[in-house]
């Protein structure tokens, strides 16, 4: 993924405070600026858009429309945004769904700002995270596809291998010690593993359009 | 159960070896249509209730049946009353209450012979024969059968749709095939795709044709099976029947499994799994259950584990899918049912009433013995209703309390996560926001002394979320398994021990056993390993961890610090100890505390696997 100068970040959530902060944060941040700001998933949705932010960072949790419906109904239209989910929990169920639906990655409420920039930045350049509890969902979701339905070359064996060693439970530096590649790869890995679940999400809903 | 029906039918072949029926072998041609009844209401009821028997809906069909029967006039609309009661026999029959289905054919079939009409004792001796068949009366079923033959007319004509000729024969077909008499599965099911192509029955000719592949697989006949599905998958389609064309694809599969044609046999099923995706809304889920069950079976014939697994999978979900459904509507059709039956004097008394009719009419046609004979049976066969239904209502009864039972227990599992789940969400954004806010502060504020307080609370906020997700995650529903509670625990091990710069040595089975947890033990046994690792952190001065799970027939947790073992600010009384031996003793399990160098602890957990 290319380098950007500046990136443009938008953010949808719903309480005042947070939002506040994330603006302020990533006002201040060298590096960033802040694209629009939404107050609930309607409100993004329905926005006359000119250009789309890089990064649209979205609360999973929101009133209406949730987070996962938002990034599915813009995930057409912003081709070219990654979608970052915040969420209180990654063990939800919540966040596989987003990430099937077309999230690129997600963080945790719980972060520090420090590790919020850097998740934004990562993303732009191409990496994402998953935690055990993702993983083991991710894992499920590509063996009960067969190949031939799929219409992709399903998952790459280095791909694979992260899969299966996110899904026991290691650290990411711990797979990179196995791996003998870096934790920058490591995500990088895993950014392709979302597109390719997203890919797969498309296609099965084409064929059930298609068949009636 | 087959004595009281026995009885019956004992007498009534006695009866009809002695009447005048004809009996004639026949070759049917297609039933003339006969003119609707002649009253309107009646009229118009009867095309509600055909239109609700197409669409599956048991319950509104039975309703209607009853609002209909409560119209006629018992004692001359004898026609009316046998078609609204076989109809309703038919809709019981698919509800699976053989009982009553039954009841009201015997009740039809007293109706024909009063009739004198050969076609309508047809149509209820086949009906008879698919019961008999369902609630594996062996014997039975083939004498059904062979009476419906026996006593369809040549020249047959209805007022209403009504059992057909290539029907009697390809139930007759598929039952002895069923029985493995196979010469003469043939010779029916040949019949039946005969008189089907000439009555131009095209569901009809795709069943027969699908019947045949079936009979030519089991005596081993592939190729031949490989046609026959190929003419059912082609006459299936163009009748746009998807879901006698579902079975034909994996008709075809099997016919390739049997002449060793892997590759093709996969090929099918995938066509196969992409019809089912096409015509999503016109397959049923028993025709889906039933296909994703044949599906796993040939996935295994052919070894292809994970695939058959797969399709295991999907039959489950459908399973559970109609059987719940299945008690739903099996319950509301007994309810509809006991509402539309007027009370028992009335019923009594009706069939009193018929049974003295029939008496005069037969009485210039038989022998007196015959004739009491025959009023006793009835009795003894009102006698064994009553008992019977009152039997079912009870039964009844008691399926519905317990399924409301299981239906709160799932509900108050359901609320409770739920409130868990909102409690987490709100309580967790607002210390999320508090912890960020803190951080925040810290990257502007300049006083070092104010930047460690922050610290303290951003900290804090953090350790109360961590907690909260602790508790979320214990409650709930869908990670029960031993299994996840293990990647679960190693996984917060892992990352504890990395945030505290200790050095960490893990170790777990390779398989675990499939085993169920409630979330009272999940809860435990993580708590407890998170209470030795804090204190490990905490107290130990130790450097590095090294922690092992195994499975030997239970849990066996071992966690050994190389640290400073107990000293007075790791007292062996201690709270923390405390606690961790109680959670041991709830799970009915034991903790052991020792210290050669370090603390080594040791956590028993025993599972019954049943």
């Amino acid at each position: 993924m290319e380098q950007v100068d500046i990136i443009s970040v938008s953010i949808v959530e719903d309480d005042n405070r947070i939002r506040a902060m994330l603006s302020d944060l990533f006002e201040s941040e060298e590096g960033f600026s802040i694209s629009h700001i939404h107050a609930s998933a309607e409100d993004a949705i329905e926005f006359p858009y000119e250009d789309f932010p890089d990064v649209f960072v979205m609360d999973i949790n929101l009133p209406g429309i949730d987070g996962i419906a938002c990034v599915a109904q813009l995930r057409e239209r912003a081709r070219a945004s990654q979608f970052l989910m915040y969420t209180v929990n990654d063990d939800d169920q919540r966040v596989f769904e987003a990430l099937k639906k077309g999230a690129n990655g997600y963080i945790l409420k719980s972060s520090t700002p420090e590790q919020i920039i850097d998740a934004v930045r990562e993303l732009t350049l191409g990496g994402a995270p998953m935690s055990a509890h993702v993983a083991r969902r991710v894992v499920t979701q590509f063996r009960s596809v067969p190949e031939e339905n799929a219409n992709i070359d399903g998952l790459s064996d280095r791909e694979q291998e992260v899969l299966t060693l996110l899904s026991q439970g290691l650290l990411y530096k711990e797979i990179a010690d196995r791996m003998g590649i870096t934790v920058g790869t490591i995500k990088q890995h895993i950014h392709r593993i979302y597109s390719k679940m997203h890919v797969q999400n498309r296609t099965e809903a084409v064929n059930k359009f298609f068949g009636r | 159960m087959m004595s009281k029906y026995s009885t019956a039918l004992v007498f009534f072949i006695t009866l009809l070896s002695v009447a005048d029926v004809n009996a004639q072998q026949t070759l049917g041609r297609t039933i003339e249509k006969l003119p609707p009844f002649s009253n309107p209401q009646l009229a118009s009821y009867m095309e509600k209730i055909l239109f609700q028997m197409d669409a599956f809906h048991a319950d509104t069909s039975i309703q209607y049946i009853g609002e209909a029967l409560q119209i006629l006039d018992q004692e001359n609309d004898k026609e009316e009353l046998y078609y609204l009661l076989s109809y309703r026999a038919e809709v019981l029959y698919y509800e699976g209450l053989f009982n009553e289905a039954m009841r009201d054919l015997d009740r039809c079939l007293l109706l024909a012979e009063g009739l004198n009409d050969s076609l309508l004792v047809a149509n209820i001796y086949n009906l008879k024969g698919l019961l008999y068949e369902n609630i594996e009366e062996s014997e039975g079923a083939l004498s059904q059968l062979s009476k419906a033959l026996n006593f369809y007319p040549s020249q047959p004509a209805a007022r209403y749709p009504i059992s057909e000729l290539h029907h009697i024969y390809g139930n007759m077909g598929s039952y002895l095939t069923k029985i493995q008499q196979y010469d003469s599965a043939n010779v029916c099911l040949l019949q039946s795709l005969a008189l089907a192509k000439s009555a131009n029955a095209p569901r009809a000719i795709a069943v027969a044709q699908y019947s045949l592949g079936e009979l030519a697989l089991k005596t081993n006949r592939a190729p031949l099976s490989l046609s026959y599905f190929e003419e059912a998958l082609t006459e299936a389609m163009a009748a746009t029947d998807y879901d006698v064309a579902l079975d034909a694809y994996l008709g075809k599969a099997e016919s390739a499994i049997a002449l060793n044609d892997i590759e093709l046999a996969k090929m099918i099923i995938q066509e196969s799994n992409k019809h089912l995706n096409t015509f999503e809304s016109e397959i049923g889920m028993v025709t889906r259950r039933n296909h994703a069950k044949r599906a796993s079976r040939l996935f295994q014939k052919m070894n292809d584990l994970n695939m058959a697994l797969y399709q295991l999978g999907q039959w489950h979900h459908f399973d559970s899918l109609i059987q719940s459904r299945n008690v739903q509507s099996a319950l509301t059709t007994q309810a509809a049912l006991m509402q539309s039956n007027s009370n028992l004097e009335i019923e009594r008394l009706q069939l009193q009433r018929t049974s003295e009719e029939l008496e005069n009419f037969k009485f210039n046609q038989r022998v007196l013995l015959a004739v009491g004979a025959l009023i006793i049976s009835f009795f003894l066969f009102i006698y064994q209703s009553i008992r019977i239904r009152r039997r079912n209502e009870k039964r009844f009864a008691e399926l519905e309390v317990s399924r409301l039972q299981q239906e709160k227990i799932i509900a108050e599992l359901q609320i409770r996560e739920q409130v868990g789940r909102d409690m987490h969400d709100d309580l967790g954004a607002g210390l999320s926001a508090l912890k960020l806010k803190s951080e925040m502060a810290i990257r502007t504020e300049k006083d070092p002394e104010k930047k460690v307080q922050l610290k303290t609370i951003a900290n804090t906020a953090g350790e109360l979320i961590d907690s909260m997700r602790q508790i979320i995650w214990s409650m709930n529903i869908d990670q029960t398994n031993l299994e996840d509670l293990i990647v679960y625990t190693s996984s917060h091990t892992r990352r504890y021990m990395e945030e505290n710069n200790l050095g960490l040595s893990l170790q777990l089975e390779n398989q675990w056993p499939s085993i169920e947890l409630s979330a009272q033990q999940r809860r435990n046994i993580f708590l407890m390993v998170k209470e030795a690792l804090h204190n490990i952190v905490k107290h130990s001065k130790a450097d590095h961890v090294t922690m092992s799970i195994k499975w030997v027939d239970g849990l066996l947790i071992a966690i050994e610090d190389n640290g400073i073992g107990f000293s007075d600010a790791r007292s062996k009384s201690g709270n923390g100890l405390k606690n961790m031996t109680r959670r041991a003793e709830d799970l009915r399990g034991s903790i052991e505390f020792s210290s050669p160098k370090g603390v080594f602890i040791k956590i028993r957990i025993p599972f019954d696997t049943n």
